[in-house]
């Protein structure tokens, strides 16, 4: 079991070496306005995911279970997502590849981050054996992913709103499209959100026969979601634009942190065993 | 002014929805008969004598079974029926409007023939949805249209079921302990009754046969299964029925689930100094690591004594395996302890001022019985309104008007939304068709 583990942190620190080189690649070519540069990156970062996904489905058969419990498993997962999402969606939205600047480096501290948290081969609870489980963390996986792409997109509206960025400018949509596409991305989240708080909804019913037990977990993933919709509905109702709906969804995105990372830490939940 | 366009208004619908609102809200804040046993709850009997008409009139301890409430409700609903027609009538006419002939001044010039665009549109993902005096009209995802007719939809959906789920809710929760038959007589178990419940028959009494929890080797619970013997009426066949956590059975019209609690219960048979002689059943969880006791508490029937216990599940404290445990006891009155004892089963020993006796123990665990109905259909109407929310968001329907005068093409893009992130794609349409006509 211990060579096994060995092999997973090894595959992983190799997935992060490749992230690295794609990272810095990447940044280059976009600063510097070298597309082959980008495309350098961008052709790295996919043995890197093959790899990373690799080591993923490894620790899944060693453990026994998917990557959904353990903080290195949950924030691996996240990270191949996160990369996974953005390359893809880049193939139809090529303004997309912009973003890598934030997409790349938080996928490979994602991916770091977890192995510093020591990886732990943790038993699953006999409630969390569930195909709408599965899906429920799907779900919030995607939706974690679209609302960090819509995150950078507010920052980079932020940033150059303040005459930052200057040498990105040009690789990036105008000020309008960068709204736009933080708009878009974080409805996106938001729909995934629901989806996924829907699954979970069916998966406790299935379990306890409840379907929601004001868990604090529960609760500020609802909080969460409801000041996503109040973002959406200010957009699409009251106009919102620009710089406070930047800043309102900064704000909504530290509510993510703290709703999908922090509360677990911090209160004893039926989320027992997530991210302990 | 038509009933319609009245509970379609959004005026309506905004009083409507705060109304309906506010009433769930209070029955947060007022304890309803619903959810307790169904009797009328203390707070009424301490109104002053004047309210206690209002109250009642206005059905305050009752508020979702009261009549104003599921007049309200079914005004909402009236007007989400309403609102799903008018979008059903909006998106039908979406898809199939022609747009004038007249040559708005945002159009586009182009000088190609109107097969060479069409087969361009096409490839870009445009299909032709209607044709007309010298205008075309193409669109890209139709389906987008449809968004709002299936949120409206799931919202009508979500709210009829919730309230057959109102009406028919119908949920008893009951504690087991093996070895013996729990009758469901009232005071052995929580009953939680919908407005006009159902009248299904509750069964006589159920018997927890076995209980079987596993354990990985972290001490962690891995699996917890009980097999019940359920008795319909007095004198009948049992049926047996197996439930475990995340597998749920079904007996008659209810569901049977197997909750988290679980432990062990130890009869206890208490003896005064003056004779008295009666019996205490002690519930305690089951511990949480074979290192670690199972602990609990509670109040000596009869006296202002505190009875506190524990159990660890291996005497040796090397497993979680249960191996006949010793129970400890402490008897308090407040803060003083009047006596402490270690005991096995059968054993009989002095605590404080008592004679205990533990006569017998063994396993208990919680069931619940689900029997109201609607639950189906506010998932499948949720998950209508997701449909609906991912089409009406992820396929916005773009059009692409195609007006031909004098033998030049003038093309306009109209995307009801996002306008500005589609017009790339449009841009991408019109340097295409340049660079191929090059």
């Amino acid at each position: 079991m211990n060579g096994s583990l060995a092999v997973v942190v090894g595959i992983h620190w190799g997935a992060v070496i490749l992230y690295v080189l794609a990272t810095i690649m990447f940044i280059v070519g976009q600063f510097f306005e070298k597309p082959r540069f980008v495309r350098r990156g961008l052709q790295v970062a996919v043995p890197g995911l093959l790899l990373h996904g690799a080591g993923l489905l490894i620790w899944w058969r060693m453990v026994g279970h998917g990557p959904y419990i353990d903080r290195f498993e949950v924030l691996s997962s996240n990270a191949w997502i996160l990369l996974c999402a953005f390359l893809l969606f880049s193939i139809p939205y090529p303004r997309l590849k912009g973003v890598g600047i934030i997409v790349f480096p938080a996928t490979f501290i994602l991916v770091a981050l977890g192995l510093f948290f020591n990886p732990e081969i943790k038993t699953l609870p006999p409630t969390f054996r569930s195909v709408w489980l599965v899906l429920h963390i799907i779900f919030y996986k995607i939706a974690f992913s679209s609302i960090i792409i819509a995150f950078a997109y507010s920052l980079f509206f932020l940033l150059i709103k303040r005459n930052r960025l200057k040498r990105l400018v040009r690789v990036l949509p105008d000020l309008p499209g960068i709204d736009m596409y933080a708009y878009r991305f974080a409805g996106f989240g938001f729909t995934f959100w629901a989806i996924g708080m829907l699954a979970g909804s069916i998966w406790a019913y299935q379990s306890w026969g409840s379907f929601w037990n004001w868990d604090p977990v529960q609760t500020w993933s609802l909080v969460t979601w409801g000041v996503f919709g109040i973002y959406l509905h200010l957009r699409r109702f009251f106009a919102w634009q620009g710089e406070r709906a930047a800043w309102l969804y900064t704000v909504c995105f530290v509510l993510t942190i703290v709703s999908l990372f922090l509360t677990p830490l911090f209160q004893s939940s039926i989320h027992a065993e997530y991210f302990k | 002014m038509k009933p319609a366009k009245f509970l379609t208004a959004r005026s309506t619908v905004m009083t409507l929805l705060i109304a309906v609102s506010s009433a769930l809200l209070l029955t947060c804040f007022l304890p309803q008969r619903s959810s307790g046993d169904g009797n009328i709850p203390p707070w009424v009997g301490r109104l002053p004598e004047q309210f206690h008409f209002l109250s009642s009139l206005l059905g305050l301890d009752n508020i979702v079974g009261a009549g104003w409430f599921a007049f309200l409700v079914g005004l909402f609903s009236c007007s989400l029926i309403f609102s799903t027609l008018a979008q059903y009538k909006t998106a039908m006419s979406q898809a199939r409007r022609l747009p004038s002939g007249s040559i708005p001044d945002e159009s586009i010039r182009l000088k190609l023939s109107p097969s060479l665009l069409a087969q361009r549109l096409q490839t870009a993902g445009y299909r032709l949805a209607g044709s007309g005096e010298g205008v075309e009209r193409y669109v890209k995802n139709r389906w987008g249209y449809w968004g709002n007719f299936l949120i409206h939809l799931g919202l009508v959906t979500v709210v009829l079921f919730s309230l057959v789920y109102i009406v028919t809710r119908h949920r008893v929760l009951l504690r087991l302990t093996g070895g013996e038959m729990t009758l469901l007589t009232p005071g052995n178990f929580v009953e939680m009754k919908g407005v006009m419940p159902l009248q299904r028959r509750l069964p006589a009494g159920i018997s927890l046969i076995r209980l079987e929890p596993r354990f990985w080797k972290n001490d962690k619970l891995e699996f917890l299964s009980s097999e019940l013997s359920f008795t319909d009426r007095p004198g009948s066949q049992p049926r047996r029925v197996d439930v475990a956590l995340c597998d749920k059975s079904q007996y008659g019209p209810f569901i049977v689930y197997q909750m988290n609690a679980y432990g062990r219960a130890f009869d206890l048979l208490f003896e005064s100094p003056r004779g008295e002689r009666h019996g205490q059943r002690f519930f305690l969880p089951y511990p949480p690591s074979h290192m670690k006791a199972g602990y609990g508490d509670t109040a000596l029937e009869g006296t202002d004594l505190l009875l506190k216990g524990k159990f660890y599940t291996d005497s040796k404290r090397q497993s979680m395996k249960l191996n006949s445990p010793p129970l400890y006891l402490r008897l308090q009155r407040g803060q003083e302890l009047l006596g402490e004892v270690t005991l096995q089963p059968g054993a009989a020993k002095v605590l404080g001022p008592l004679k205990v006796t533990l006569t017998r123990s063994s396993w208990w665990t919680d069931i619940l019985l689900e029997g109201s109905r609607g639950t189906t259909g506010i998932f499948a109407g949720f998950a209508v309104i997701l449909a609906g929310v991912l089409i009406s968001y992820c396929l916005v329907p773009r059009e692409i008007i195609v007006r031909e005068s004098g033998g030049t093409l003038h093309l306009q893009q109209v995307a009801r939304r996002f306008a500005l992130f589609y017009r790339e794609e449009f841009a991408d349409i019109i340097q295409a068709r340049q660079s191929g006509e090059s």
